[in-house]
């Protein structure tokens, strides 16, 4: 799991410092713009989330990503969960979503099961829920949708523009046919994801679906952040699935 | 250390209800509601010119092509996603304002291009237009009809 969470979180930091220029003074996300949403603590946190700071939180975060599998000590987990925290603050709660919740969810997971060894289960415990409910419940909150429920949500969401889904892609999924079929296998899957905690097999086929889940997404969609920080909350629930 | 991970789990749950209330912190209480309404987005389009006479014709706004790498690693697609985030949440904050009682128009109250959201929009929409040009934006919002919001022309600084 270390392994898995450095990578991701590695991923994450990276990716934000090679777009640097979008948190300078002269970026869209420059900190004299933000600021003005954190009242009275934006003083303090400027010296932080200033264009300077944020890279150095960045570093801060990719140095402790690599220190984290090469150790045991809690000190490079807490410092990446502490300045993953602060990277999604700074970009007004998060930078990409549920990939930051998770990332932090894993690395909390870590931080607890290095610092109090003696309950390292119930750390990894708090990550296997967490990752159970990431699936049963966006399964479950889909079927409230008409055009989930009809088949009518692929063809819709891959014309989203901003996701750039390849043409050969879009097309298949566009299809009534296909998408009609993506939509109620990846319902079917989120929605009975809790079966997995039943059985080991039952647990290693969900996750094999669960991670081929996620590389069809980051290849159509890109989200490839998904793909990093899910996979390395696997390790979690394979352990409490007796794997 | 387990009715600990019980009262985080419900903590979690019980803010991810309060998270527009908590936005600073919400990474803390994910929802978890992935994609939960399959609708269009909120779109923005730029035009740029040499003057607000002399403007192009609206485009949306485009980042380019996604690399072949991007499944694995993605800097410009994920911050193409940050630009679209902004662009949903001004939507969001100005459906909350209900400005259209004020009786000002909508461009120039000071409690619209006061919002934090209304400036990274309109820095997203200077971003990728070169400098000395004079750059409009609007955003198109899908089922309503017309142009959502039309911000005046303004020369890009930097």
């Amino acid at each position: 799991m270390p392994r898995l969470a450095a990578l991701a979180t590695a991923v994450c930091a990276l990716e934000l410092i090679i777009v640097r220029e979008a948190f300078s003074e002269r970026g869209v996300y420059a900190w004299s713009v933000l600021r003005a949403e954190y009242g009275v603590l934006a003083r303090p946190l400027g010296v932080v989330f200033g264009a300077r700071g944020t890279l150095l939180l960045l570093v801060l975060q990719l140095a402790a990503a690599i220190a984290l599998p090469l150790t045991t000590h809690p000190a490079p987990a807490w410092v990446a969960f502490a300045a993953t925290f602060a990277i999604a603050i700074r970009w007004r709660g998060t930078y990409n979503g549920g990939s930051d919740a998770m990332l932090l969810v894993v690395l909390l997971a870590i931080s607890l099961a290095r610092t109090f060894p003696a309950h390292a289960n119930a750390a990894l415990a708090y990550a296997a829920v967490q990752l159970v409910l990431s699936y049963f419940i966006a399964g479950i909150a889909k079927l409230g949708d008409p055009a989930w429920r009809t088949g009518r949500a692929m063809p819709l969401i891959v014309t989203l523009p901003h996701y750039r889904v390849p043409a050969r892609a879009a097309a298949i999924l566009a299809s009534p046919g296909a998408g009609r079929f993506a939509a109620y296998a990846m319902l079917v899957f989120e929605c009975t994801f809790p079966v997995a905690l039943l059985h080991p097999t039952v647990c290693l086929v969900y996750l094999g679906i669960g991670a081929g889940f996620h590389l069809v997404n980051a290849l159509a969609f890109g989200l490839d952040r998904f793909l990093w920080v899910w996979i390395a909350a696997y390790p979690a629930l394979i352990h409490w699935a007796g794997v | 250390m387990l009715p600990a991970v019980f009262a985080v789990l419900a903590a979690a749950v019980f803010g991810a209800r309060f998270a527009r209330h908590l936005t600073p912190v919400r990474a803390l209480f994910p929802s978890w509601r992935f994609f939960d309404r399959a609708v269009l987005s909120p779109r923005l389009y730029v035009r740029v010119g040499t003057s607000p006479a002399a403007l192009s014709a609206w485009a949306p706004l485009e980042i380019g092509p996604r690399s072949a790498a991007a499944f694995l690693f993605a800097p410009a697609s994920n911050l193409a996603l940050a630009y679209q985030s902004s662009v949903d949440r001004l939507v969001v904050e100005l459906g909350e304002l209900e400005v259209e009682d004020c009786g000002s128009d909508i461009e120039t109250d000071p409690r619209v291009t006061g919002l934090v959201s209304y400036r990274l929009v309109d820095r997203i929409a200077h971003a990728l237009a070169p400098a000395g040009a004079v750059v409009q934006w609007k955003i198109i919002v899908p089922e309503v009809p017309g142009d959502y919001l039309v911000a005046p022309p303004v020369e890009r600084v930097t």
